[in-house]
């Protein structure tokens, strides 16, 4: 079990922080993604013992936190959602990416809700199928299948916009 | 990746790609995150402080209580019938009020007297069956 310690939340800030926003994006609000990451580092720091496993639990009270500040906010439309969502850069464009970052943005966007969520969480915050199963509040084996799906509907989209790979 | 085995290597050379895209900056402020836990941190340690600050010194003001309450309702002690019988050791002073003596002189007579003549100089005790002596009453009202 790892201590809590100012160095160690530097340490998962560092390691984390990137992909717990980009979480927080799609299952909340964008623009409070930075306050419910920020939360949920401090909320993690008030623990009087650690949890057993950080980065599920980093990436669970997300989703929490995320969900509740969204449900307090309902007078906001889904549209108004997508449309900051839009706004929003989720990926820093480089060049050697082997996909084009606004392309598949465009394609995370069209994806279901719950399959954006399990890409991301399988993809960038690199997490394994019971971590994401434990996270969502789903099995295993539904998570396994979802997954594949959005990776279907992601490669069948990005067909046309996948640059040549060497 | 993790179970890749179910996955096909178009599905993994997928994940592949998509995982060297690199999530945006996501704008939080590294030092005021730092600074926020700190601050919260030494908020944690004051309240701990304080509950135990609040917590010693309401077990002090209730030993105080308990200490002050038993000291005004204690019992006088009665009488044991067929107890051991007390003796009060008295001086030869109050035997005889003629001689009365300031009890500090008392005992430099008696002191002088052991020292010359030896234990046999102290005065018998009186007493019957099983005595015990004592210089003073355990009780005012005793």
């Amino acid at each position: 079990m790892t201590e809590l310690s100012f160095t160690n939340l530097g340490r998962w800030y560092d390691e984390l922080g990137s992909s717990l926003a980009l979480y927080a994006r799609q299952v909340g609000d964008a623009h409070e993604a930075e306050d419910v990451v920020q939360e949920v580092f401090l909320r993690l720091m008030a623990q009087r013992r650690p949890p057993r496993d950080v980065k599920a639990w980093l990436f669970r009270s997300v989703r929490n936190e995320a969900i509740s500040r969204g449900r307090s906010r309902r007078r906001r439309t889904l549209r108004e959602r997508r449309q900051a969502l839009g706004r929003a850069e989720l990926f820093e464009p480089r060049a050697d990416d082997l996909i084009d970052a606004r392309a598949a943005q465009a394609v995370l966007e069209r994806l279901d809700a719950d399959q954006r969520e399990l890409v991301v969480l399988r993809i960038w915050a690199d997490m394994t199928l019971e971590q994401i199963a434990h996270t969502t509040g789903l099995s295993v084996p539904t998570v396994f299948r979802r997954y594949r799906s959005a990776l279907s509907t992601i490669r069948k989209e990005m067909q046309s916009c996948t640059k040549t790979t060497t | 990746m993790h179970e890749n085995d179910h996955l096909t290597p178009a599905e993994t050379e997928l994940e592949r790609a998509l995982g060297r895209l690199t999530p945006a900056d996501p704008g939080l402020d590294r030092d005021r995150l730092m600074f926020l836990a700190g601050q919260a941190a030494g908020r944690r340690e004051r309240r701990r402080w304080q509950a135990a600050v609040i917590g010693l010194a309401a077990a002090l003001a209730f030993a105080m209580g308990l200490a002050s309450w038993r000291t005004g309702h204690l019992p006088a002690t009665p009488p044991v019938p067929g107890g051991p019988a007390i003796v009060h050791q008295t001086s030869s002073a109050e035997e005889d009020p003629s001689s009365a003596v300031p009890p500090g002189m008392a005992y430099l007579r008696l002191r002088d007297a052991v020292l010359d003549e030896g234990l046999d100089a102290l005065p018998a005790v009186k007493s019957s069956g099983q005595a015990i002596p004592v210089r003073q009453p355990l009780l005012p009202g005793a």
